[in-house]
């Protein structure tokens, strides 16, 4: 059995020095004052995921500006639990772990930016097929979710395991 | 002399079971949920109604116990129908994936029952 619980992970990427060449760079929003920003950690299990994105749409469920908040959440939930589960069920299955998200809200625009860090077996996204939608497909919906519910989708591996970085530009009440 | 007249009396009774997730439909809860399918089929259930009414959240691990109820339905000779989620972001889900094409959608129990 592989033990790679026992492994730390790695800083996560928007905890890494932005102007590094060597790391693959995920700024922080330019003003910190006009950003929040909460962190999870969590083991890699089934059973848990859910709490992710929870605790990422409660994150955001008072934010009075929020658009549509009932869709927008839900679909961010979803994004985050299909990304999550892939961890745990893909990354992390020959081995158990954790999985560490940090979640950035940013203004001007209103921003959201989940971080989704992983210490497990990395893979190639781009070689997972699209499914057929309208036939009897039982599998491939999940990675198809995520790139239609955000607006930015990014897989990366990184020193010691991988990074996904889901990021929504979040619909705003507009007064008239 | 007597007129006798026989009448043969048939009756046919197909066995609908409407199967409904009360929660959530997710990785983990979708096994139990194929467990339960599965034991219905194994006691010779081949027409299922889900009713996904109460199912405010859907991943796509619930999606796929759906669509392999729906298989072993079908191999059986059966079918399936589905009830629409009351959930908003749940619907838009299924018209995403174009389930609502691959499922035959109903907007009750009652309606979906009626149907076979």
């Amino acid at each position: 059995m592989n033990h790679q619980a026992s492994r730390d992970l790695p800083p996560m990427l928007d905890e890494v020095d932005p102007n590094s060449q060597s790391n693959p760079v995920v700024a922080l929003p330019a003003d910190p004052s006009t950003s929040a920003k909460i962190t999870l950690d969590i083991p890699a299990e089934v059973q848990y995921v859910n709490i992710l994105g929870a605790c990422a749409c409660a994150f955001l469920a008072n934010l009075e500006q929020l658009a549509d908040p009932e869709i927008t959440l839900y679909n961010l939930e979803l994004a985050i639990q299909e990304v999550s589960v892939n961890i745990a069920t893909h990354a992390y299955a020959n081995s158990r772990g954790r999985i560490h998200m940090s979640a950035v809200l940013s203004h001007q625009p209103l921003k959201v930016t989940i971080m989704l860090q992983d210490t497990g077996a990395s893979f190639n996204p781009s070689l997972v097929p699209q499914p057929q939608l309208g036939e009897l497909q039982e599998h491939g919906y999940g990675l198809f979710l995520v790139t239609q519910l955000m607006d930015e989708v990014e897989y990366k591996q990184i020193d010691g395991g991988s990074v996904w970085k889901l990021s929504k530009n979040l619909p705003v009440i507009v007064n008239s | 002399m007597t007129n006798q007249m026989n009448i043969a009396i048939h009756e046919n009774v197909v066995r609908i079971v409407t199967v409904a997730p009360e929660g959530r439909l997710d990785a983990f809860s979708a096994p139990k949920f194929r467990e339960k399918v599965l034991s219905l089929i194994a006691d010779g259930v081949k027409y299922i109604v889900l009713d996904l009414s109460q199912t405010p959240f859907m991943d796509s691990a619930g999606m796929a116990a759906l669509v392999s109820a729906l298989k072993q339905c079908r191999q059986l000779g059966g079918d399936v129908r589905m009830v629409w989620p009351q959930a908003d972001p749940v619907k838009r889900i299924l018209s995403l994936t174009k389930f609502d094409r691959v499922f035959e959608m109903k907007n009750t129990v009652e309606e979906a029952v009626s149907s076979f």
